[in-house]
């Protein structure tokens, strides 16, 4: 592809969706905080009796700069120095999903410049296994690494939207899960007797809990799942299974089952985790821990209308149209 | 007249009047009295939690309209590609346009398959109040203590009911859902939604708004499982005045139902980018 046309590209994909496509290609992101939980801490109640976990809570302090699993210059260390976090951080925002500057999000656009929050010093989401690493089946991370240079591929010459990454496309994350990335890592959760609501800002996401609700029968499946809720004294666990398989999550289908926990360990703090199973694609269970943090002193929930402005998309093929026009020698 | 053919037109008039009656009797069925069944929070406020649907064609037109054919790519589902007919939802028959937004009304209509001129369902946008609430697919209120929450059927949407603010905080921002804020009027809940970016249209007959567009939205219990629906619209640059539609919205009693996803962004891609795509490309 002509080198003037393929920045062309960059470019239009950057005007929109960049961060996007850096979440995409790096397996994400947070952590921390265990700050703050007194144990004579006293959970709120609803006036239904359920604990009480209304509010807004944000998971931008693990910013962009914790992923998923934990680098290799990291190994064997669980949270770093703070000054070592910092400077993740800073090299996070000084560079691009292609390893240099141009292209990139201003610093100014990405909420690690405005968080209240300190920069967590995890340096994983992942807190079990303890190397911090997704416990793959042997022959699946080579699968999956095969599967991202074939993405990256079509990528580069996309013909038709579902060549390019699931962010550029404004298509949702991955229900519950919903990792962070560098910003609108917003979350709004509303209770009623009978269900959770939680808002995801990123990308307004709104996921219906049921409570206490029967297992979903086996001819219903969705690209999210199906989620069940249920309270094991102060702790909400959602149970979400019976997906399409249409999605993957770290290579996992329609075997796929995550369990999560929301529990209040503090007045500022939600302390958050998951477990993901399934046998066709891990050796074991493993377990995300990010607690959330409460935001609400100083936010609200934005609409985040992703797809109604996606230029970057159209303009994205377009280019690809142009480039394999001028390819073949032809004009317009 | 004979005594027999006395009798037989008594026995008519008297089954003429019977049903006469039986049809008054029948329409007040959701009265207010009823709304003593609906459900209740612990402060003694209805609960409007639940899934709830409209059972009406204002999606296809507010106003009333016959069966219609459609043109173009409609042709090849067959007869899954008729409008239905529906007797309209808007109070007085007719929504008072006015003469310019009128035409620009039919002009909606008239480009809706064209990728840059569809209507925002078709490409997936979000719909918007009050269009949210009777598209065809259901919605999941959850009533919170501060906040109520509605996640939408369709295209993922949801609004956040702010039921906590001594007075309006002004949009922000204007927002395809814009910025609700509730209160109680008796048993009704009223909600100002302002801060609308006016893209959306009402239907797909192409009625809309601008981005001035004021609206007050009612929601009434009137049964355990039924609400009224009702909601004024104000814009006064186009229309002469308010108006209003009302329907009831119906509880989904089906067994374990559950709110579903609908993540339509996928399906709309063949529409928006079909001029850029190798394989459909014109």
């Amino acid at each position: 592809m002509d080198r003037d046309v393929r920045r062309w590209l960059i470019q239009c994909a950057a005007v929109l969706a960049l961060p996007l496509l850096v979440a995409h290609l790096r397996s994400q992101t947070p952590p921390a905080g265990s700050q703050g939980s007194a144990s004579n801490y006293t959970v709120p109640r609803t006036p239904w009796g359920h604990p009480d976990f209304q509010g807004i809570w944000t998971t931008d302090h693990f910013g962009q700069h914790v992923d998923l699993e934990r680098p290799a210059a990291l190994a064997g260390v669980f949270e770093s120095t703070e000054a070592d976090a910092d400077q993740r951080k800073e090299d996070e925002a000084n560079q691009n999903a292609f390893g240099d500057k141009v292209g990139n999000y201003g610093r100014e656009w990405r909420d690690t410049e405005f968080s209240r929050f300190k920069p967590s010093r995890r340096t994983s989401l992942i807190s079990d296994p303890e190397d911090g690493r997704v416990p793959y089946l042997p022959e699946v991370r080579a699968r999956l690494a095969a599967n991202r240079q074939a993405a990256r591929a079509r990528e580069a010459s996309p013909q038709v939207p579902a060549d390019l990454p699931d962010g550029l496309r404004c298509l949702r994350g991955f229900p519950g899960v919903n990792l962070p990335i560098g910003y609108n890592n917003n979350k709004q959760i509303v209770q009623s007797p009978g269900f959770v609501t939680i808002l995801y800002e990123m990308n307004h996401d709104m996921r219906v809990i049921p409570l206490n609700s029967p297992p979903p029968l086996g001819g219903l499946r969705q690209a999210w799942g199906v989620p069940s809720g249920r309270w094991e004294g102060d702790t909400l666990v959602i149970e979400t299974t019976n997906f399409s398989g249409e999605l993957a999550f770290q290579g996992a289908r329609e075997n796929l089952k995550i369990t999560e926990y929301f529990r209040r360990t503090g007045s500022e703090e939600l302390d958050y985790r998951f477990v993901v199973e399934d046998p066709t694609t891990f050796a074991r269970p493993w377990t995300v821990w990010m607690p959330w943090l409460r935001d609400d002193t100083q936010y609200e929930v934005f609409e985040y209308a992703c797809h109604e402005g996606n230029y970057s998309l159209t303009n994205t093929l377009r280019g690809a149209r142009f480039a394999a026009s001028q390819k073949k020698g032809g004009t317009r | 007249m004979s005594p027999a053919w006395k009798t037989a037109l008594i026995a008519l008039a008297g089954v003429v009047a019977g049903a006469a009656l039986s049809a008054t009797i029948s329409r007040p069925v959701n009265t207010e009295n009823d709304a003593a069944s609906f459900p209740r929070t612990a402060d003694g406020r209805p609960d409007l939690s639940g899934l709830w649907q409209a059972l009406t064609t204002a999606n296809w037109n507010l106003e009333g309209h016959p069966a219609q054919a459609q043109p173009g790519p409609w042709l090849a589902l067959g007869a899954i590609g008729a409008i239905p007919p529906g007797q309209g939802v808007v109070e007085g028959g007719e929504i008072p346009y006015r003469p310019e937004a009128a035409a620009r009304r039919r002009a909606n209509f008239e480009h809706r398959l064209e990728p840059a001129t569809a209507d925002p369902e078709a490409k997936c946008y979000l719909p918007g109040v009050p269009r949210a609430t009777y598209l065809p697919f259901p919605f999941q209120i959850v009533q919170g203590t501060a906040k109520i929450a509605i996640a939408y059927g369709y295209a993922d949407a949801s609004r956040t009911i702010h039921m906590d603010k001594e007075t309006r905080v002004p949009a922000p921002l204007d927002f395809w859902m814009g910025r609700s804020h509730g209160r109680w009027d008796g048993d009704t809940l009223v909600v100002d939604v302002d801060g609308l970016n006016g893209q959306s249209w009402l239907d797909r007959a192409g009625n809309f708004v601008s981005e001035r567009v004021r609206i007050v939205e009612r929601y009434t219990p009137r049964g355990k499982d039924h609400l009224t629906y009702q909601a004024t619209i104000e814009d006064p640059s186009v229309f002469t005045r308010s108006w209003t539609i009302a329907f009831p919205l119906y509880r989904r009693l089906e067994q374990d139902v559950r709110f579903l996803d609908f993540d339509c962004v996928q399906y709309s891609e063949g529409l928006l980018y079909r001029d850029f795509q190798p394989s459909t490309a014109p």
